[in-house]
């Protein structure tokens, strides 16, 4: 009996302890909240997401934090584009409530809006900062996030961004946070930090400081090495880019003259991940926050895979002002923090979304970024401009880019339509010539010259009162195409008011569209429309001619019938029409005095008048 | 286009004409211009249009020898060969002010009504064509 007890006693033990080990072994370290999206995952999904998060788990109970960390679950509809903190609304309320609910945690939040479910993952964490994780500095705790962010959005992507893929996405974020935690238990109090390097966590931090990735190829050691006093070339790499060599430092040094050359203070690092450890990176760093010159620009080299060496760059620029004052002015509004985030080769990008701008029509200068290729303006910036440097394109190109990045970063309110009219005022006409027969010539000389009449022509006299020495007027534009004024007479045979009389033409502005002919000058009904009739007799029905009678929508108000009138040569200078300007009416003593023509001609022939009294020949 | 020039026209250009006998033949207003031509009944034509778009008067007395055949002057020669007083610049619009000019045309039409029409100088048309 007794042993009988002892059995039962036994048993219950062992029964309670089996008890208490299912429930611990149960207690779930992955916690799904409430989810707006209505989507309901499966079991496997759960286990899966649980069995991801219990390893996590365990990795924190292993560097002494055991039951304080957890995986939360979150997923909310977005209403509204409010944030707090950089979180939207939902999610940050959500990362307060679970603050209160576990000391160290890891919390997803999915976001769904009005375009589907779970079109975005949010990620906020709380790790440990003593015992085995104490030695984790600042600046990797706050890139952690990003970097968890970053490896939880691409393994979303692997899977094609399908919601019901939600549990590989977070799975993916929750076993990089897995690695760090034991990477950094297992380096931690090392004296060698080279091996505790965590590339994709260095990588993630640039790129948190918006850093441009470009990837790399052929990644080999630089013999020697250029040593220019502005550059200073820590990594002492070689590479490829898309199948053009690439060393930094020597292509970069003759932007670097020119920059200087245009008054720029400019200092260059390149550095790789094995200068993590050393001094070096910051060294970089406090250039950057304390330097005086006005512009750092930093390329970062990773490798990424040593057998079949690639790699990425990771590139920026930095503005500061002169002095310590200037740089607390130092103001970055969004077009700053693009221009900052491109890099050297945002001279490249701007470009491109100029010609976008240029050639399409109704997009903003900030939808026409949108739609650069950014690979190949990387390119362009490393490799096809800097070499061409006193190319003027180049140099007209370098010069604009910093004007637009200086007054980016000094005035808040810029905005990208601003920047589109101080970037074509800057770059566009200095190097108008060469620009159309290179880069714009892919997109077609109409199309460009289209664009630039209608989008650039509209600022001439803006443009004109604001850039010393500026001029390049219509007649200039169109002399450049080797067409415009021609001091050619056209005399005609009219039939006016049914008497048949000569009238000429004083001269003719030549469009790029030779079938295409608008007639100008004064007096209408006596001499425009004859002659417009005359030379459609003369030319056949081919041609199309028009004059300011064909113009609709004609208003009793001056100032309205103006702006109508204006909006009417502009449209006719960019569908290339050639004007016949019949000039004054001989038949006065003067030559009068018209708002409407006068504007026409300073639209057309930058305010120079026909000759008066007008060339009348005689038609035999 | 502007009633009120239509208005204005008709007061100081037309109906000096209807008083003299002149009949009205022609009358076309458009988005740039307004044009009034009367006929007097023998072999005069006398053609007033304002061209809004180009401010400008463009005023005409045509006298004919037959249906095809005619002579031709612009009445700003006539005021101010009439009138040695008369600056060309009186009588044309200054912009889009066109009302003063309108007047001063007003008024030395009627000037010239009163010669011909009036007094019978008929020679006067003649003289004043060569």
């Amino acid at each position: 009996m007794k042993s009988l007890h002892g059995i039962t006693f036994v048993v219950i033990l062992a029964f309670l302890f089996f008890e208490i080990s299912v429930s611990q072994a149960q207690a779930p370290c992955y916690v799904r909240l409430e989810d707006a999206s209505g989507y309901e995952p499966t079991a496997m999904q759960l286990a899966e997401l649980e069995q991801a998060a219990a390893n996590l788990c365990a990795a924190f109970d292993s560097a002494g934090f055991g039951g304080q960390f957890k995986v939360y679950d979150f997923g909310f509809y977005l209403h509204h584009s409010a944030t707090t903190g950089g979180y939207p609304e939902p999610f940050a309320q959500k990362v307060a409530e679970v603050a209160g609910l576990s000391p160290y945690y890891l919390l997803f939040g999915k976001e769904t809006d009005q375009d589907g479910v779970y079109k975005r993952f949010w990620v906020d964490l709380k790790i440990p900062d003593t015992g085995l994780l104490s030695c984790v500095n600042q600046e990797d705790r706050d890139a952690l996030p990003y970097l968890i962010s970053l490896q939880t959005t691409k393994s979303y992507h692997d899977y094609n961004n399908i919601y019901h893929a939600y549990d590989k996405a977070e799975i993916g974020g929750i076993n990089r946070l897995e690695a760090f935690i034991k990477s950094t238990v297992d380096c931690c109090g090392e004296d060698d930090c080279l091996p505790c390097v965590q590339q994709d966590l260095i990588e993630s931090k640039f790129l948190a400081d918006s850093f441009t990735p470009i990837k790399i190829q052929n990644i080999r050691t630089k013999i020697g090495g250029f040593d220019m006093a502005p550059i200073k070339d820590y990594a002492k790499i070689l590479f490829s880019i898309d199948g053009h060599e690439v060393d930094i430092a020597s292509d970069i040094s003759s932007t670097v003259s020119g920059l200087q050359d245009s008054g720029f203070s400019v200092i260059v690092f390149i550095t790789s991940d094995q200068n993590y450890c050393g001094p070096q990176l910051d060294s970089v760093k406090a250039e950057i926050d304390t330097g005086d010159y006005d512009l750092v620009i930093w390329h970062h080299i990773q490798i990424t895979d040593t057998v079949k060496k690639e790699g990425i760059l990771l590139t920026n620029t930095f503005f500061r002002g002169q002095s310590e004052q200037a740089r607390s002015l130092v103001i970055c509004g969004p077009v700053c923090w693009l221009l900052k985030g491109l890099g050297e080769f945002a001279v490249s990008v701007v470009m491109q979304a100029s010609i976008t701008w240029l050639v399409e029509d109704d997009i903003s200068f900030e939808d026409a970024l949108g739609k650069v290729n950014y690979s190949e303006a990387a390119l362009e910036g490393i490799i096809a401009i800097l070499p061409t440097k006193h190319s003027k394109t180049a140099r007209a190109a370098t010069n604009a880019f910093f004007v637009v990045y200086k007054k980016a970063t000094t005035q808040d309110d810029y905005d990208y339509s601003e920047m589109g009219t101080d970037y074509m005022t800057a770059f566009m006409f200095a190097a108008i010539e060469e620009y159309l027969f290179s880069y714009g010539s892919k997109y077609g000389k109409e199309k460009i010259i289209r664009g630039l009449l209608k989008k650039a022509n509209f600022k001439y006299s803006w443009i004109k009162q604001h850039v010393p020495g500026f001029d390049l007027s219509y007649p200039k534009f169109c002399q450049k195409l080797g067409l415009g004024l021609k001091n050619k007479q056209v005399p005609l045979n009219c039939n006016v008011n049914g008497e048949y009389k000569s009238i000429t033409s004083q001269r003719i502005m030549e469009g790029w569209n030779p079938k295409k002919i608008a007639i100008i000058g004064r007096s209408q009904d006596d001499r425009i429309e004859p002659y417009k009739k005359a030379l459609k007799n003369k030319l056949g029905n081919d041609y199309d001619i028009v004059t300011i009678k064909d113009l609709p929508g004609w208003n009793p108000n001056v100032e309205e019938s103006l702006e109508i009138n204006r909006n009417w040569i502009r449209q006719l200078k960019e569908d290339g029409y050639t004007f016949y300007d019949l000039g004054f009416d001989p038949r006065f003593p003067t030559k009068g005095n018209s708002e409407f023509y006068n504007m026409e001609l300073s639209e057309i022939f930058d305010g120079i008048e026909p000759p008066w009294p007008p060339i009348q020949i005689q038609v035999p | 286009m502007n009633e009120e020039i239509e208005k204005n026209v008709y007061n100081f250009i037309e109906k000096p004409l209807i008083e003299h006998g002149l009949n009205l033949v022609h009358k076309e207003s458009y988005n740039l211009a307004l044009t009034v031509t009367y006929f007097y009944p023998i072999n005069i034509k006398i053609r007033f249009t304002y061209e809004y778009v180009d401010m400008m008067f463009v005023f005409y007395i045509y006298t004919f020898k037959s249906e095809y055949v005619y002579k031709e002057k612009m009445f700003w020669k006539i005021f101010t060969e009439m009138d040695p007083s008369v600056v060309y610049a009186e009588i044309q619009p200054e912009g889009r002010n066109y009302l003063p000019a309108l007047q001063k045309n007003s008024e030395l039409l009627k000037r010239f009504l009163d010669l011909v029409f009036v007094q019978g100088n008929t020679e006067l048309i003649q003289e004043i064509l060569e």
